[in-house]
């Protein structure tokens, strides 16, 4: 009796809940990267401030794609086009106010519906035409490049394509500069700035939208719904939850989160760049993964998926730390999603004996 | 006439590419010749198939079973570029130390390796395929951008460059048919054969189909996948080389034009379906490729298409292509199972009169 009680005991079932094992990953990585950035530059790079606070500051657009991914892989589904609709929707953004002078609030709302068209775009494909997931949004990703391409050209000059698009002081002065402060306000203001830690408003942003997705995921019927649906779709559709309306609400929703990534992007740099978060195609989904939601969807919160966040950018931080050149970081990553994965697999087995065991 | 309703699909797509080969042909005449007909267009257009048909074979075989490998193109880049690598190798009197064939051998022993990686994580961890091979892919194209420093490595062995610039037929003085072509063009009717005809070919079919039955019909379904595994990348090693001999260097362009997931879009566009199984053999598969390879090629010679303002239309008809393909399986997939649905319904209605 004794022994049950103390199996039960809530430090050893948090001891033995993914959560810990995440945070436990996480100071193992701190660790080895302060040791290795130690030995290779001769003194404490990594374990710092400044880290810290770079960390914080890049965190805010893979965070908005990861929570998009999170609830999509929830529900036994999966989104890799939402890093090319950031990307669009960043260069949009750039593009109408250059070109077509849209006021801010003008081109962030056009930016935000275009993103999520391409969101019910995928879940078209995906639902009606009934194609793999992963396969309908990487040929969508493709599309959207083809037409980022075809937006970042300038339609006076007639010009090949341009990579980039920053806004010119002509047009934010015809703007009344309006358009700059705002999008400034979002990229770049910092509370506590000249600090040892910075906070960025945007990060602000970041945990609002986790705290609010994660009350949404716990607390609500929607929610449970999004669950159901992952864990078993057949069980969710004999107990009246459609999956079809389930599937089209996330998709849109991931658009639109990447179309929010979208907005920081641009509003961090106030340029819009053809090559834009390119590299962020997997970070998103390493993070939400790493945070204990599973490819076969109905698993996983919103609190691992952050420390899963914390984690990505721990480790491209730490990279940077080490001097290591971004082909070894790209080697690298991979690796890392294969590390998500595998504690995704050895997790899911302990959970099955432990159910067979009966306990 | 069976026949031909069967076929339909592919007589369908062979009709698309005599079209897209006429109107090429036509558009791009300048002072009386046409600069699409000709011996050199028709030489590169072959060249591009046949690195891209020997890969497409794989894929489809995985395909089929129901399985992927997305990392299949920047595999070849890492088995090409130890490829250059080992070719540079100098001994002490200064000459090459290694013959091609033995460090082909030596770079098929790494594909094995990887491929043996890739069965592992999806048959023993259970990994879903696509993101089991997204994830190594990343590691493969990092370790040779690295290795590389994002540039090229140089091959200049004769007997293996000879290999790629040798073709014959003539079209006005000019050779056509390039030798890698036809090995490329034998692989895959191999393979047809292979799959048609032998017993290993009709388990893929089962396993992709209904990898249940196939396994309480006794058969070995990760070593059915580990066996496709070693033969995709082994493939993609023989398509990466390929492109190697008539480039002369391993570089990471290679990968930048994905012929892999042309050579899987045209399985796609020939009949392979993505849900595994599906009754089309390579035959499609192969109409598919020379469909899709000439349809994209045959841009560049569009007077439209060589100004740059276009760039944008060809990045997009990638993805776009490959959605058709994809809505085509679908579509013909739902013809298919309404087609079985009223078959069976027929047979019910026949035996409730007999009864």
């Amino acid at each position: 009796m004794n022994s049950i009680k103390q199996k039960d005991s809530k430090l050893r079932l948090f001891t033995q809940s993914k959560m810990f094992s995440l945070l436990l990953l996480l100071v193992l990585e701190v660790v080895v990267f302060t040791v290795w950035a130690w030995i290779k530059q001769g003194g404490n790079s990594f374990l710092t401030f400044k880290s810290l606070t770079t960390i914080i500051n890049t965190m805010t657009v893979p965070g908005f794609l990861a929570l998009g991914a999170a609830f999509l892989m929830i529900s036994g589904n999966i989104d890799l086009s939402s890093a090319s609709i950031g990307a669009f929707g960043a260069m949009f953004i750039a593009a109408s106010i250059q070109y077509f002078h849209f006021t801010w609030w003008l081109a962030i709302a056009c930016a935000l519906v275009i993103a999520i068209a391409f969101g019910v775009l995928n879940a078209v494909l995906v639902n009606e035409f009934r194609f793999q997931p992963f396969i309908a949004t990487m040929a969508m990703s493709s599309v959207i490049k083809g037409l980022l391409a075809f937006i970042s050209m300038d339609p006076k000059a007639a010009a090949p394509v341009a990579t980039t698009i920053t806004l010119s002081p002509q047009v934010v002065d015809f703007l009344g500069g309006s358009p700059v402060k705002i999008l400034e306000f979002i990229g770049k203001k910092k509370f506590f700035a000249g600090s040892a830690i910075e906070i960025p408003f945007n990060i602000i942003l970041l945990i609002a939208a986790f705290i609010i997705y994660g009350v949404i995921l716990r607390q609500t019927k929607f929610g449970m719904k999004v669950y159901l649906v992952g864990g078993n779709p057949m069980a969710a559709r004999l107990v009246g939850v459609n999956p079809k309306k389930v599937s089209y609400i996330l998709f849109a929703n991931s658009a639109f989160a990447a179309g929010i990534a979208g907005v920081i992007t641009h509003s961090k740099t106030l340029q819009g760049s053809s090559i834009a978060l390119q590299a962020d195609t997997f970070t998103g989904l390493t993070a939400a993964m790493l945070g204990g939601i599973s490819f076969g969807g109905g698993s996983g919160g919103m609190g691992g998926a952050f420390i899963g966040l914390l984690i990505t950018r721990a480790f491209a931080q730490g990279m940077l730390a080490i001097n290591a050149s971004s082909y070894i970081t790209t080697a690298f990553s991979g690796v890392l999603l294969i590390i998500a994965l595998s504690i995704d697999f050895a997790s899911q087995r302990r959970a099955t004996a432990r159910a067979i065991k009966g306990v | 006439m069976s026949f031909f309703k069967k076929q339909f699909k592919t007589i369908c797509l062979l009709l698309l590419f005599v079209i897209f080969f006429a109107i090429a042909s036509v558009v791009s005449i300048k002072n009386g010749k046409s600069a699409f007909l000709a011996g050199p267009a028709i030489r590169s257009l072959l060249f591009q198939m046949s690195a891209g048909g020997v890969m497409m074979v794989g894929m489809a075989c995985l395909l089929m079973s129901g399985s992927i490998d997305l990392s299949t193109d920047s595999q070849a880049l890492l088995g090409i570029i130890l490829f250059a690598k080992l070719l540079q190798i100098k001994n002490s009197a200064g000459n090459a130390a290694i013959p091609w064939g033995v460090a082909f051998l030596i770079c098929a022993a790494l594909m094995v390796a990887i491929a043996l990686l890739h069965s592992f994580l999806c048959n023993k961890l259970r990994f879903m395929p696509f993101i089991a091979t997204i994830a190594t892919s990343s590691v493969y194209s990092g370790i040779s951008t690295w290795w590389t420093s994002g540039g090229t490595v140089a091959i200049n062995r004769a007997s293996f460059v000879n290999l790629g610039k040798t073709s014959i037929l003539t079209i006005g003085k000019q050779s056509f048919l390039p030798v890698l072509f036809i090995i490329s063009a034998a692989i895959i009717f191999i393979y047809a054969i292979m799959l048609i005809y032998t017993r290993f070919g009709r388990r893929i079919y089962l396993v992709g189909g209904n990898p249940m039955a196939a396994r309480l019909a006794g058969i070995n379904i990760t070593k059915v996948s580990t066996i496709l595994f070693v033969n995709n990348s082994v493939l993609a090693l023989i398509g990466g080389l390929m492109w190697s001999a008539q480039k002369k260097m391993a570089s990471v362009q290679f990968s930048t034009a994905a012929p892999s997931m042309s050579g899987m879009t045209a399985a796609i566009l020939g009949g392979v379906s993505f849900m595994g199984g599906g009754a089309t053999g390579l035959g499609g598969a192969f109409v598919g490729l020379i469909l899709l390879n000439t349809f994209t090629y045959s841009l560049n010679y569009y007077p439209i298409f060589t100004e740059q303002k276009w760039d944008w239309l060809q990045i997009t008809l990638g993805g776009l292509i490959l959605i058709i393909a994809l809505i085509l399986d679908a579509t013909s997939a739902q013809r298919a199972h309404r087609q079985m649905l009223a078959a069976r319904k027929k047979a019910v209605q026949a035996a409730a009169s007999k009864a």
